[in-house]
């Protein structure tokens, strides 16, 4: 498991699992997933994140 | 020199889908060796431990037997990667019916995938908890204020008393450490 070296693509994935990016930067970031397994899989933790700590607070 | 329409590296996925169509094995080959790799540590990434190769294997078995449902819309990849993990969790029913057949297929009897995906995801947020929760207090507190609330690293330092650096650095630790204990 490693980290992706772009660093601007990584520091968007929070705001791309809470759906909050503006359409042409979403674009961005998801051509940039097509390539990148380490952000995938970072997204995929994030979201994880997410509904485990979602569900806790229901 | 390989002719202009001979499937090569250098051909786009479409290209290499509209060789294979056409009944050129090669092509097969070309989108294996590209995709592979990444399938692989994808499916590692969902948790899969053992038989990943054959994971991989058979995602493109699966893919290439309903290529005709792909639509260039959407990448290869990211289409491939929805058929492995629904190949995952079918896999993962078929484990758990094993194990424990009567009260699942009772279950699976009217929402089959939800009620498989509803263990799965119940089983990964389980894990992720325990992973946040050994994080030392002020990573938690930032990661979770990035990641659940979406506060900008300027909020946050604000938020716990520290700087925006500060907080940038603990975020980065603390997911290091959350897919460490995830993924490894």
């Amino acid at each position: 498991m490693s980290d992706c070296a772009n660093v601007e693509m990584r520091e968007l994935l929070p705001e791309l699992a809470a759906g909050t990016l503006d359409a042409a930067t979403r674009a961005r970031v998801d051509e940039h997933l097509v390539d990148c397994a380490d952000c995938a899989s970072e997204l995929e933790t994030l979201r994880l994140v997410r509904a485990a700590f979602a569900n806790r607070n229901r | 020199m390989a002719k202009d329409n001979e499937p090569n590296e250098d051909s786009t996925d479409l290209e290499l889908i509209a060789r294979w169509n056409a009944g050129d094995e090669r092509a097969a080959t070309y989108l294996v060796e590209r995709h592979a790799p990444a399938l692989a540590r994808f499916a590692a990434s969902l948790g899969q431990r053992t038989d990943i190769e054959e994971v991989v294997q058979d995602t493109f078995v699966r893919a290439f037997g309903s290529i005709e449902s792909f639509r260039a819309d959407s990448s290869l990849r990211t289409w491939l990667f929805t058929i492995e993990r629904r190949l995952i969790l079918d896999r993962r029913r078929a484990e758990r019916r094993r194990k424990d057949d009567a009260a699942v297929e009772e279950r699976d009897a009217a929402t089959e995938f939800d009620a498989l995906d509803e263990i799965v995801a119940e089983e990964a947020q389980t894990r992720v908890r325990r992973a946040v929760e050994q994080l030392s207090r002020l990573q938690r507190e930032v990661f979770l204020l990035r990641v659940n609330e979406g506060l900008s690293y300027k909020e946050i330092a604000e938020v716990v008393g520290s700087t925006e650096g500060a907080a940038r650095v603990h975020y980065h630790n603390a997911m290091r450490a959350v897919k460490e204990s995830l993924y490894v």
